[in-house]
């Protein structure tokens, strides 16, 4: 008997072993800017004045490099949206973002413009401001003395129903355990970087302002900076 | 004895060509008495259902011996006498005299025969001796004590008291007073030739009771008036007669019982069970997959609505629909080999529980004659109707959620159990959004033969149409989107419902020799329909044929429909004495079965049905034939040593429309489909080893290899189909305190590994491979019918499931839900079952004897891990019943989940989005699918 009771004791124990048990965490996701605002290209010196940026949703993956395909399941995930001062490179605070205990790789996420797959078109989200992902307004000087104020209400949209605006990016392998923070960092200097400030320039109708709007090159380029060149990166922190 | 006129008339209306009048005089032999009122009634034969008159009987002067074939499937023998009419007239007319003379005596009428084991170490004998055994009867019937007056030994004997004290009579009577009675029974052990089991021949008593009665006894002995009843008589208090005056006064009372195929076949391990009609009369129970509850280790729940298969589970496997369990009806498979639905699926729901007279339990693989999907066990219905159930039967069960139910049951009294026809309309509302549901089964079978042949025809039909709510997401319950008990207002939601049609024929027969040998062969034919259309993820998919169709839901439709034909067949020879200390004997068995398998899945759109992406078009022809060896060796009267070896031959010619899908953006080069054949062979040992080191306890160790086929649109040209190899051991005792039924329990302790598993994957709403799993855990049993009215049942079963070797993450899966090690998803490591029911005579109306009947019966699941280390919660569930009878009408109140404990059928945890306009989550998500609330429903039945 005494036989028996322990080893019904011992499956018991058993019965408690060999599970990798994973839990729901809550990781507090911020965002940040680069902590600079002004930069030289060529003959001009440049300062972004306001970068306001939306982000939101963002997903966590397994997968070396986060897609609609490569991750049907996330192990964290944002669904919210909300902008960010990206001149300011103090994290500020999006929400939590809900995760399971494991290890992820990539993220992917949409600047506050998602296409859903049931939508026939993008749309932006709910807390992004003015409708767009991101607004800024930078002042370029150059070295003739003229000077240029440029608006800019970028909307980045994903390419195709159901996918990210972008896509792949690293996370550093990563093992999530419920006692981190992540920020994510954004560099609209490196985004403005691959503007041409001439082409701008030329554009300039003569009041100094110029808006650059859907379908301009530069905008393109800033598209192209949000998207790929210079896609936001990830920090994991204390919280 | 003098027998009431009424009771004389029904016998001879009802069986007159049955029954030939006796006299018996002082010395014995039968006679008309001084009144000529001695009437005996004997049946000179033993009828199907075991019942025979024990005494030699004379042959009847002017009577002659003729054979008519009955009902029952075998020849009977019987005298016709030339008088019989006139003996019934003088029947009546001695019993009125005697009702004139004195208050009428009625004898004590057997109404529970559980059938006596066959001693397992007389199986070889070849011996169909005959124990002789004086009963004494109390005042309410109860057998007070047995002894045996002529021995067939003491294997025999011990067996026949065993049997008797289980029995169960209603007491002999004097007017309306119950009086202590004795009578002569005789208990007959045939071989094995029909697995009926023994009943008492239902013989309507003078009321017209429809309870089945024993009423053939015979008078003892001639008196003068007046004589002593025929009946050894004492008040209740008074202690019965000393054996001789009761051996001069008694009436007799013959029966013979029939040996049945269970205990021909002993089991090979201590998890071997057959849950008989007693124990699964016990709870109650809406449909077969009720009955398969009580198995131990078992548990079965609907989780996608009436007409999609139950959801199994049983030790340590998460069986979905049928892919770890090989089930069978008179061991023609219900598992469909590469359905779409799941591998092995199989759906019970074509049984109709009314006519499932046992349950044959093997769990583990040690069995030669397993087929494909033994790897958890196998589970075999076995049909029949007992004599007491028998009749012309209407039964309407009608209760919560607008639940009708009717049954109609043809079953005449005094034939084959195997005989009978039953056919059966159900609908309900459901208990929640989505889960009406309407089906209808019928069943026929008709059993045949002579003496040691039987056979059976039978046919079974089976057509369920229902809705279903799918999955929800817990996350949603919580926040009071969605009801528990609700589907998710979707338009997908709402197109969720799943058909199916069964059509079954088979047709047995069998041989079992004088010496043991037995030859059995069976023939059938199915044919399957499956529609199911559902969705388990919401809005997530997006189209493969043409990737810039998405979002139009992930309502999957899966049609799978197969026609299947085979054959069984296998000879046991007689067993031999090769030595002094070892007996031996040999089975030869084949099997093969053949499947025409169409199958497709698709995405569609509501709410035309417009299909919007082809994800299997397939077309697959299948064969599996298999053959086993199976020696048995008895070493002395204490080691059994059994077992041999299965091989299996399996073929697959798919034509897999889909195959070779060109990407989208590559022109097309080629015409896409991909035909492939495979080929493979299936083979593995099998043996077990019982040592009975003292009578009651049977220690019992076995090994055995089985396998699962392969699903077959996974296999590459050529591949030699990769079998799932099961590897299973057993360690265990079996103890059996007088006579099996009386208590039993065993204890095992069991080791199985699989060399490749599957689990459910919600976005194709179907299996996936697993990798290889192993499965270490217990088994503890317990069942106990400790009087003839009360039986129980406990079981409790650990094991420890884990994962070995899972899939790694791969491009195409980066994020796999299994880790090495883990425990195995889906699978409770703790499953508990008990089963309680209780029968018995309450009073009397009217003359006529109120039965009553309560059960109940409690499952409980502790919590299974789901993927991603998340947890099930647990469930327990009790069920309850009661019910009466009288005369022909019976009454009852059925009560599922008593405690009304929500919990759930099914948990999956995944990603879905059912939130179409919203971010959508990629977080895995616990999904449910509610089980039933508290659900009572009444039956009101009529049997004539």
């Amino acid at each position: 008997m005494r036989a028996a009771i322990i080893a019904a004791v011992a499956m018991m124990v058993a019965s408690a072993c060999g599970s990798t048990a994973q839990e729901y965490v809550e990781l507090p996701l911020h965002g940040a800017g680069a902590g600079t605002a002004a930069f030289t290209k060529g003959a001009w010196s440049v300062t972004i004045e306001r970068a306001d940026v939306a982000l939101g949703p963002v997903y966590l993956c397994a997968s070396s490099f986060a897609d609609v395909d490569t991750c049907p399941i996330a192990y964290g995930e944002w669904l919210g949206t909300a902008a960010v001062d990206a001149l300011d490179d103090a994290p500020q605070m999006l929400g939590d973002a809900r995760a399971i205990t494991s290890t992820v790789r990539t993220a992917m996420l949409d600047y506050g413009r998602s296409w859903l797959l049931t939508e026939p078109r993008p749309r932006a989200n709910e807390g992004v401001p003015e409708g767009h992902s991101a607004l800024f307004v930078v002042r370029a000087n150059h070295e003739d003395g003229t000077t240029l104020e440029v608006h800019a209400r970028v909307d980045v949209d994903p390419s195709a129903p159901g996918q990210s605006a972008v896509f792949g990016a690293p996370l550093g392998t990563e093992e999530i355990h419920g006692d981190e923070a992540l920020i994510v960092r954004l560099d609209p200097v490196a985004w403005w970087r691959g503007v041409d400030f001439d082409r701008i320039a030329a554009a300039d109708d003569g009041d100094g302002v110029v808006e650059l709007v859907r379908g301009d090159v530069e905008y393109d380029a800033l598209l192209h900076g949000m998207t790929n060149r210079a896609i936001p990166a990830f920090e994991w922190a204390q919280p | 004895m003098w027998l009431r006129s009424s009771a004389v008339r029904e016998w001879c209306a009802v069986d007159v060509d049955a029954i030939e009048l006796h006299q018996r005089d002082a010395s014995g032999s039968w006679e008309r008495d001084a009144r000529g009122a001695r009437v005996g009634v004997r049946d000179s034969v033993a009828s199907a259902t075991g019942v025979r008159f024990g005494r030699a009987r004379p042959a009847g002067a002017g009577g002659q011996t003729v054979t008519r074939r009955s009902s029952l499937g075998r020849f009977r023998r019987f005298d016709v006498s030339a008088c019989a009419c006139a003996a019934c007239v003088v029947a009546l007319a001695a019993s009125a005299h005697a009702q004139v003379a004195r208050e009428p005596l009625t004898p004590p009428r057997l109404v529970e025969a559980p059938d006596p084991h066959y001693p397992d170490e007389e199986l070889g004998s070849g011996r169909t001796p005959i124990v002789v055994l004086h009963v004494t009867l109390d005042a309410t019937g109860a057998v007070q004590e047995a002894h045996v007056d002529d021995t067939a030994g003491e294997a025999f004997d011990r067996e026949a008291l065993a049997a008797v004290r289980r029995w169960r009579f209603e007491p002999a009577r004097r007017g309306d007073r119950a009086i202590a009675a004795r009578v002569r029974v005789e208990v007959r052990f045939s071989l094995p030739d029909f697995d009926l089991p023994a009943e008492p021949i239902e013989e309507p008593d003078e009321h017209g009771d429809d309870v089945p009665s024993f009423p053939r006894v015979a008078p003892a002995q001639a008196q003068p008036e007046p004589s002593p009843p025929s009946i050894e008589e004492s008040s209740p208090e008074a202690q019965p007669a000393e054996p001789a005056a009761a051996e001069r006064a008694e009436p007799e009372l013959g029966v013979v019982a029939r040996v049945d195929r269970e205990a021909a076949e002993p089991a090979r391990t201590s998890t071997e069970h057959t849950l008989d009609r007693d124990l699964l009369d016990a709870a109650p129970r809406r449909e077969a997959g009720d009955l398969l509850q009580s198995v131990p280790g078992m548990f079965a729940a609907r989780g996608e609505g009436d007409a999609v298969g139950h959801h199994l589970m049983l030790r340590g496997f998460d069986a979905g629909h049928g892919q770890d369990i090989e089930l069978t009806i008179e061991g023609i498979p219900i598992n469909l080999p590469s359905h779409l639905h799941g591998q092995g699926y199989a759906d019970v729901g074509l049984v109709l529980p009314e006519v499932v007279r046992a349950m044959r339990v093997t769990e583990g693989v040690y069995d030669p004659s397993q087929g494909d999907f033994a790897v958890a066990g196998s589970v075999d219905f076995r049909l029949g109707v007992r004599e007491r159930d028998r009749g012309i039967a209407s039964r309407t069960t009608f209760g919560s959620f607008g639940t009708l139910r009717q049954l109609l049951l043809f079953a005449p009294r005094g034939m084959d159990e195997s005989t009978f026809g039953a056919a059966s309309y159900r609908r309900t509302d459901g208990f929640g959004q989505g889960r009406a549901s309407e089906g209808g089964s019928a069943v026929l079978s008709l059993g045949f033969g002579e003496g040691r042949w039987h056979g059976r025809v039978f046919g079974i039909a089976h057509g369920a149409r229902s809705e279903i709510p799918s999955v929800l997401r817990a996350d949603d319950v919580d926040a009071g989107r969605v009801g528990f008990f609700d589907r998710y207002d979707d338009p997908i939601a709402r197109a969720q419902s799943a058909l199916s049609v069964r059509l079954m024929l088979g047709a047995t027969l069998e041989h079992r020799g004088e010496r043991g040998e037995r030859t059995f062969g069976t023939l059938w034919a199915s044919y399957d329909d499956f529609r199911f259309q559902a969705s388990y993820t919401g809005y997530t998919q997006r189209s493969e044929s043409v990737p810039a169709w998405v979002g139009r839901g992930d309502l999957i439709e899966q049609r799978n429909e197969t026609i299947g034909i085979g054959l069984r067949a296998a000879h046991r020879t007689e067993e031999g004495q090769l030595f002094d200390w070892l007996k031996a004997s040999i089975e030869l068995g084949f099997a093969g079965r053949a499947d025409l398998i169409e199958q497709g899945q698709y995405l569609v759109a509501v709410p035309e049905n417009e299909t919007w992406d082809e994800r299997v078009d397939a077309g697959i022809t299948g064969a599996d034939v298999g053959g086993w060896v199976d020696v048995d060796l008895r070493i002395t009267d204490y080691v059994r040593l059994r077992g041999g070896g299965r091989a299996d031959v399996l073929f697959y010619d798919v034509d897999d429309r889909l195959g070779n899908r060109i990407p989208s953006g590559r022109p097309d080069s080629y015409i896409i489909g991909h035909r492939r054949t495979a080929f493979g062979v299936a083979a593995g040992p099998r043996a077990s080893l019982e040592v009975r080191p003292i009578e009651p306890l049977a220690l019992m160790i076995a090994y055995g290899e089985g396998y699962r086929s392969p699903q077959a649109r996974q296999l590459a040209d050529g591949e030699r189909a990769p079998f799932t190899k099961v590897r299973s051991g057993d360690v265990g005792f079996r103890l059996e305190v007088g006579g099996a039924r009386e208590l039993e329990l065993v204890g095992t302790a069991f080791y199985t590994h699989l060399s490749e598993d599957v689990a459910f994957h919600a976005e194709e709403g179907r299996l996936e491979p697993v990798g290889p799993t192993t499965r270490v855990g217990g088994v503890l049993a317990l069942r106990t019918q400790p009087l003839p009215w009360l039986v129980g049942a406990l079981s409790v079963t650990y094991v420890h499931a884990t994962l070995d070797e899972p899939p790694p993450a791969t491009p195409e899966d980066p994020t796999p839900a299994f880790e090495p090690g883990a425990l195995l998803p889906f699978v409770a490591p703790w499953v508990v079952r008990a089963d309680l029911g209780a029968h018995e005579r309450l009073f009397d109306v009217d003359g006529h004897p109120v039965r009553g009947r309560v059960g109940v019966g409690f499952s409980f699941l502790s919590p299974r891990p789901l993927p991603f280390g998340q947890e099930a919660a647990p469930v327990a569930l009790l069920d309850a019943s009661i019910g009466a009878s009288w005369r022909w009408f019976s009454i009852g109140v059925e009560a599922f989940n008593l405690l009304d404990t929500r919990w759930s059928a099914a948990e999956y945890f995944f990603a879905s989005n059912w939130r179409p306009s919203e971010q959508p989550s990629r977080l895995p998500a616990r999904h449910t699918s509610a089980g039933a609330p508290l659900t009572i429903l009444g039956t009101f039945g009529v049997t004539l």
